[in-house]
């Protein structure tokens, strides 16, 4: 080496530059070794932490939120929380799904939920709150949560390994797709892990339990708070869209809400799609259920038409138009298909003018009246079904399928 | 993988360094480094280690071959096909949607149909481990270095992970000697020395650069609407951030190496306390400007020939060096800039050198600032608005955290100005001194953990 010296007092400043780096490496892991949900963690990824291998949250966990959970678009936008939360219970099971308490346990599930992501486990929802709990106090079914957090999207082995846990196969399943969710032409459900997504497996173990650190959390925090538009830019804004409401309340996306409008979907990309809606329906199909397809719009399909004008409100309505292709599509494969979209468009125009929406403002998720509209709806679709609506009969379930 | 990010320093730098120090031959150690380096390369796209891959296997047998054949022609195709292959990657991957694009602007005037961007994504850090494998193969048929043998050796060398994606770009030459002398022991000899740099470097990234960056950057988005001194202002800001970027880069790279007991060659020697173009030159981005100095500016001939062969010369390595910093014309528009400042200093060089020493800082420090304007900005419009904001007083808005910038550039001049660089300072703290880096070090961990990782801007270079 051609330059450089050594002096005593230098050695000191490496053992002390390494002793800050080990300090601070300590801390945030004892942190991380302590509940974590007490510590400024969500109750989603704490939960999402220490997972098992085929289930998306710890089993048996269990978090109150006396306060709610602030809006996770408020969140990523480093905007001041407007609007009002609610006391939030997030608890699994022993399966580490997401728990139905109407479901008691041990029983067998009728219907089970599966797919749609955080809509069904139900991210900022109390689990009384959710699609598959509400579904079941609507129609009488008893109803298993399988929905996952879009990291870590079912497999068919994952789903093996749930029915296996079952005391029968339940008699319906009803898989959900997000407007969102696009697929190529070779994306088809696995039924036996391989090399990659054993290796996917652990890096989500991985990214889980690193991202569920609360001194990372407090230092965000801390940057956020400096970040308040006055004394330096909110930079965080950029990563959602901000509209004004009637009532001058805001209402904020994130960029996948309002990605269908801004990329439409060629015809090959819907028919891609509606592969491998149809290869997951032949899979729960041929393991003995009965399928509906529930598909979820975003809240922006929804509410865009009367957010934005000119071209970016033709992409809008050509996304919806593409949702609604999608619906036709599954309908002539004969899949028995439930479209979310109209349900909410029909009042997305008086929903806006009270603001009483059934999509939180600041969350890309629906809230409990989002949820209870979908649950009647497809309690009217599911309980069609003689072979259903005869076994609730049986059960003689206080709210019998109608 | 980026330094500022707590999985390079709680996870990548201790099993790297722990495992080069506990094997002890030169090949386990080549091996070791080289395998870090793809990691470390391949942590943000896996893909992209082929290509650092192929263009380390063409230079490296382009080295045998020097080593084997004498004869002209021979050792002209070694030197032709290899530099080919590699400036064919580079124009692949920077250059082709550049030159659509431009193709595209022309065809308007013609009338011709425009053709579809290619939406390449640029591998980060082509341009420097591009530049890597050429300077080895132009030395090599130069003469001036020895190829290696030994594979590992130069894969080392170019996937070395300390100085792979943002440069210093260090010829082999520079090396040679401590990748030769890898299987050394004393690991003890520079670590604090390492250390030292590293934090420092540190901290100028993370507490200067990405301080500024987080005010000019969202004031810089909308150029029409600032106002004069508001433009000064995020152009000053714009001149810090970039110098302080890079140069904590260049600072962490060179530290990184010393910890691996190599020495990376200074990169920056306080920059804006120029005197002229040509001291500018000398001191910023060092290692670029003695590589297109020899590889480019001297072939062509230097200032042998002509005056106006000399200016043309300048001109075509500005050109040129602008061209490798970003494919957009902008980046053109900026290095012939500072090709007419470079030639204007060589016509006019007596009379400026005559004027009070503070005038030539001053002067010459606003000049770097006027040319980042072409540097920073997205499009040629944008840099128009902008400078027309900055020499046209017009009323406008104030970026939001005003404040926070006027202290951010008074710490930054400062330091930029008056301070010593890392390299003047003696590295030998004591115990209080010790004490305010450790803390330097806290502060950018907090800044680590609590902000968004926020990449290097030379980076995208």
């Amino acid at each position: 080496m051609a330059e450089g010296s050594l002096g005593e007092r230098q050695w000191r400043l490496s053992r002390l530059a390494v002793a800050v780096l080990g300090l601070w490496l300590a801390v945030d892991l004892g942190l991380r070794l302590m509940p974590v949900e007490r510590l400024g963690v969500s109750p989603n990824t704490a939960a999402q932490r220490l997972a098992g291998r085929h289930s998306p949250f710890r089993s048996s966990f269990s978090v109150y939120a006396p306060e709610g959970t602030p809006g996770e678009n408020a969140v990523r936008g480093n905007l001041p929380s407007t609007e009002g939360r609610r006391p939030l219970r997030f608890s699994t099971d022993a399966l580490g799904y997401r728990l139905n308490p109407e479901l008691p346990s041990g029983a067998a599930p009728d219907v089970l939920f599966i797919g749609g992501d955080s809509f069904i486990y139900g991210a900022n929802l109390s689990d009384e709150e959710t699609l598959p709990a509400v579904f079941t106090r609507v129609s009488g079914l008893l109803s298993y949560n399988a929905g996952r957090p879009n990291a870590a999207p079912m497999m068919l082995y994952d789903l093996d390994w749930l029915l296996k846990h079952f005391p029968r196969v339940p008699q319906t399943a009803v898989l959900v797709h997000l407007e969102h969710h696009r697929y190529n032409a070779t994306d088809r459900p696995r039924s036996t892990p391989g090399v990659w997504d054993e290796l996917r497996l652990a890096r989500r173990a991985l990214s889980e339990w690193w991202t569920a650190s609360p001194l990372s959390n407090a230092t965000r925090r801390l940057f956020r708070h400096f970040a308040d538009g006055k004394l330096l830019p909110n930079s965080y804004l950029q990563q959602v869209s901000a509209y004004s409401l009637p009532d001058r309340r805001p209402i904020l996306f994130r960029d996948y809400e309002t990605h269908p409008a801004r990329v439409p979907q060629s015809g090959d990309q819907i028919l891609a799609t509606a592969d491998n809606i149809l290869a997951w329906t032949r899979a729960l199909q041929g393991r003995g259920m009965e399928v509906y397809v529930l598909l979820l719009p975003t809240r922006f399909t929804v509410y865009g038409p009367w957010l934005v004008d000119g071209e970016a409100r033709a992409r809008v309505i050509r996304a919806a138009e593409s949702f609604n292709q999608l619906a036709a599509e599954l309908e002539g494969r004969g899949i028995r298909t439930i479209n979310g979209l109209g349900v909410f468009q029909e009042t997305a125009h008086e929903d806006l003018l009270s603001g009483d929406l059934p999509f939180y403002r600041e969350d890309n998720h629906w809230n409990s009246r989002g949820v209870e509209r979908i649950a009647r709806l497809l309690a009217d679709s599911v309980c069609q079904s003689a072979a259903v609506a005869a076994r609730a009969g049986y059960r003689k379930l206080s709210q019998p399928c109608r | 993988m980026l330094f500022n990010s707590a999985v390079f320093l709680f996870l990548f730098l201790p099993i790297t360094y722990v495992v080069f120090w506990a094997v002890r031959t030169k090949n386990s150690r080549y091996i070791w480094l080289t395998l870090t380096g793809y990691v470390f390369y391949g942590y943000w796209n896996p893909a992209f280690c082929l290509l650092m891959l192929f263009s380390t296997l063409v230079s490296y047998l382009a080295g045998l071959g020097f080593l084997r054949w004498d004869g002209t022609r021979q050792r002209r195709l070694l030197l032709v096909i290899p530099v080919a292959a590699d400036l064919a990657l580079l124009a692949w991957f920077k250059y082709a949607d550049f030159a659509i694009g431009t193709w595209n602007w022309a065809s308007g005037f013609m009338g011709r149909a425009p053709l579809e961007p290619l939406n390449i994504l640029l591998p980060i850090g082509i341009s420097f481990y591009t530049f890597h494998t050429i300077t080895y193969i132009v030395d090599a048929y130069r003469g001036t270095i020895r190829p290696t043998r030994n594979f590992w050796e130069f894969s080392c060398y170019v996937s070395l992970f300390s100085q792979l994606v943002a440069g210093p770009i260090v010829r082999f030459s520079e090396l040679q000697a401590d990748l030769e002398g890898i299987d050394h022991k004393d690991r003890r000899t520079y670590l604090d020395l390492g250390w030292s740099f590293f934090i420092i470097g540190m901290a100028q990234k993370v507490l200067l650069a990405d301080t500024i960056a987080s005010v000019i950057d969202p004031a810089l988005e909308d150029v029409t609407t600032l106002s004069s001194a508001s433009a000064w202002m995020c152009m000053l800001g714009y001149s810090y951030q970039l110098y302080f970027d890079f140069a904590g880069y260049s600072n962490m790279a060179v530290g990184l190496g010393y910890m691996f007991g190599m020495y990376i060659p200074q990169n920056f020697h306080s920059p804006y306390k120029a005197l002229n173009p040509s001291d500018f030159w000398r001191r910023w981005h060092i290692s670029l400007s003695r590589v297109l100095r020899d590889y480019l500016y001297i072939p062509l001939g230097g200032s042998k020939g002509s005056t106006w062969l000399t200016y043309r010369n300048l001109m075509i390595t500005m050109l040129l060096g602008g061209l490798w910093h970003g494919a957009a014309w902008t980046f053109v528009i900026w290095g012939a800039y500072h090709g007419v400042l470079l030639s204007l200093y060589r016509r006019f060089g007596g009379a400026w050198d005559r004027l009070p020493e503070l005038f030539q800082r001053a002067g010459m420090f606003l000049l770097v600032v006027i040319g980042w304007v072409f540097f920073r900005a997205p499009t040629v419009h944008d840099a128009v608005t902008l400078l027309r904001a900055m020499f046209i007083p017009e009323p406008g808005t104030w970026p939001i955290g005003a404040a926070v910038l006027a202290v951010m550039l008074l710490m930054a001049g400062t330091i930029a100005h008056l301070g010593p660089n890392t390299f003047e300072m003696r590295h030998q703290w004591k115990p209080a001194a010790a004490a305010g880096l450790a803390a330097l070090l806290v502060l950018s961990l907090i800044r680590i953990y609590g902000a968004d990782n926020s990449p290097f801007l030379y980076f995208q270079f």
